[in-house]
């Protein structure tokens, strides 16, 4: 008797197991926020639980037996809209899994209403695409609007100036000053859209800097003596501390004229005795400038609005051109963009030092720089753009044999030979490896093998004449981008083939 | 006798879901059938009676008509082979399925 008893007992406690088991995951069905349809394997409706009556809007039982369809899910899951009648469609996030109900194939497919998500991914799409629009219509409307405050100014001074030579007849001297002072307000006009130009270039990230190895010692020695006659005039003295070898940089060399025009033609606006004092040192991965003057200095509130726009400070600058307020931040911009720093340092009555740095580029970068620019302009211009390499056979071995000394120098007279040869219609880098890479712009098969032809004649005239005809060998190939070669790497590999 | 097809495609407006059913489908029928279909694109915020008699629960939903069996798939038919699968659709090599007759209703 007991045994039946203990029987039906454990029967009693499985049950009771069996229909907790059930009843939790019941529960989980039932309270899932979740759209939970189960189908058989033709797509024939057999449950749906309670969310799924919110996110259809329709009562489960009309949909039991129904056709739902086969769901076709790419991989996890796919995106669907959902139509709720009476309402708005929305929009579901559906998983399908393959399983089994009641022994048979079926689909287990959920649906997660993600309207509200989704309506927030358009509105933030399409806030990203209305930005990007602005964008655009900000740099368009720069340069337009320069163009057409410039075209009514130079129309001005045209008939101004026309008036001031007395084309249109006599003048008296009061109207001549009139005039004279209406006219250089005109330039300074016309000097405040083109900074104008300048900085909102810069800053929308629109200036493309044209950058080659410029002697920037020299460039700063021309800059300097554009200033000489203004400079004798106010009786101040201009040190030029500049190394009087060539020191080479890679930069752009009209926007590094603007930067060390405005500095200098600022030290010289808020000097009236003393000197201005120009510096150049070369370090080991940057060239250091300083421009220094003894001028009237900048108090320390201000130092910090020194590079921002339209600041012009309190001090009444000397006789001449005034300023339109853009300079400093103009040659911020453009050293930033040189990947370069600037900063002041100043005492008022004392004196100003305008301090800065670019950075210094193997000739690898500089050789990339020059070959991604060549590209991109053939590519803009629909033209053709070609690579030379002269190698030099062995170089290891000749570097051993004659010092390294001898050897920069043959490759730099060398360099020399090939630059003359081209009358400046190329770029050429001297690289580590003792090859000499030319770049060409505009420059079809034919035209670069006579440039070749050309190369080889000079320099085998000057490996003769210098007697190392015997121990120098070259090396010439070419390649054509983009007729023979589709990248960088492609033109390179090419070009060295020969 | 070439086989009849006749497709009827439900849709909402013009959601990238809806374009993306409506593209995939045409490329499925000119690419790879031979045979002639009829297909009637239905927007389901236009008529949603319509897709209310056809039972429409999610769009993209593609039904097949004829030849039976009727089929039904949803989703955005992106997966060319399933829909083949899905609606019984002969795939045979070289050829296009030859319209003889389509209506937008969107």
């Amino acid at each position: 008797m007991k045994k039946q008893t203990d029987k039906a007992g454990q029967h009693k406690i499985d049950l009771q197991a069996l229909k907790e088991s059930e009843a939790r995951f019941r529960s989980i069905v039932l309270w899932s926020p979740d759209a939970i349809i189960v189908t058989d394997a033709k797509g024939k409706i057999e449950y749906m639980n309670p969310a799924a009556e919110g996110v259809f809007n329709r009562k489960v039982e009309s949909f039991i037996g129904k056709d739902f369809g086969l769901p076709l899910v790419d991989g996890e899951s796919t995106e669907i809209d959902i139509f709720r009648s009476g309402k708005d469609p929305g929009v579901g996030d559906m998983h399908v899994v393959e399983t089994e109900w009641l022994n048979k194939k079926a689909h287990l497919i959920i649906i997660r209403d993600i309207t509200e998500r989704n309506k927030a991914e358009q509105a933030l799409k399409k806030a990203n695409e209305e930005l990007q629009k602005l964008d655009q219509l900000k740099a368009d409307f720069i340069s337009t609007v320069s163009h057409e405050l410039r075209t009514p100014l130079s129309i001005t001074k045209e008939g101004i100036s026309l008036v001031l030579d007395k084309t249109a007849g006599e003048i008296n001297e009061k109207q001549e000053k009139m005039l004279g002072t209406a006219r250089s307000n005109i330039d300074r006009l016309a000097r405040i859209i083109d900074d104008l130009l300048d900085i909102s270039k810069i800053e929308a990230g629109k200036v493309e800097l044209k950058r080659e190895l410029v002697d920037i010692a020299g460039l700063i020695r021309q800059v300097a003596f554009s200033f000489e006659l203004s400079l004798k005039e106010r009786k101040i003295e201009l040190k030029v501390n500049v190394p009087e070898k060539q020191l080479d940089a890679f930069i752009d060399p009209d926007k590094t004229t603007q930067v060390f025009t405005n500095l200098i033609g600022n030290a010289l606006k808020f000097t009236y005795r003393g000197y201005i004092e120009i510096s150049l040192q070369e370090k080991e991965k940057e060239i250091a400038c300083i421009v220094a003057d003894t001028g009237s200095g900048i108090d320390q509130e201000d130092l910090p609005k020194v590079f921002s726009k339209f600041q012009q400070f309190g001090r009444l600058p000397g006789p001449g051109e005034k300023g339109t307020g853009l300079g400093l931040a103009i040659t911020k911009g453009i050293i930033e963009l040189h990947g370069g720093k600037i900063w002041v340092e100043s005492k008022l009555g004392e004196g100003t030092k305008f301090s800065f740095i670019l950075p210094k580029y193997t000739t690898e970068e500089i050789f990339k720089e020059y070959l991604n620019n060549g590209m991109r302009e053939a590519i803009d211009k629909k033209a053709c753009m070609t690579l030379i390499v002269i190698s030099i056979s062995e170089f290891k071995k000749l570097k051993q044999e004659f010092s390294d000394e001898k050897m920069g120098a043959i490759l730099r007279s060398m360099e020399g030979i090939i630059k003359d040869t081209l009358r400046r219609k190329g770029d050429v880098v001297l690289k580590d490896s003792g090859e000499m890479v030319v770049i060409l712009a505009d420059c079809d098969k034919e035209a670069t093998l006579s440039v070749e032809n050309r190369l080889k004649e000079a320099l085998d005239k000057y490996l003769a004449d210098e007697k190392l005809s015997g121990e120098i060998k070259l090396r010439f190939g070419s390649a054509v981008y983009p007729d023979e070669a589709k990248n960088d790497r492609e033109l390179i590999e090419q070009a060295k083939k020969g | 006798m070439p086989v009849k097809y006749v497709l009827k495609l439900y849709v909402t407006g013009v959601t990238p879901r809806s374009q993306a059913a409506l593209k995939n489908l045409k490329k499925i029928l000119t690419e790879a059938y031979k045979g002639v279909y009829s297909l009637k694109v239905i927007d389901v915020v236009k008529q949603p009676k319509l897709a209310e008699d056809d039972k429409i629960l999610a769009t993209p939903t593609l039904i097949k008509i004829l030849p039976p069996p009727v089929a039904k798939i949803i989703g955005d038919l992106s997966d060319r082979e399933k829909v083949l699968l899905g609606l019984d659709l002969v795939a045979v090599v070289g050829g296009g399925l030859e319209k003889i007759n389509e209506e937008t209703n969107r």
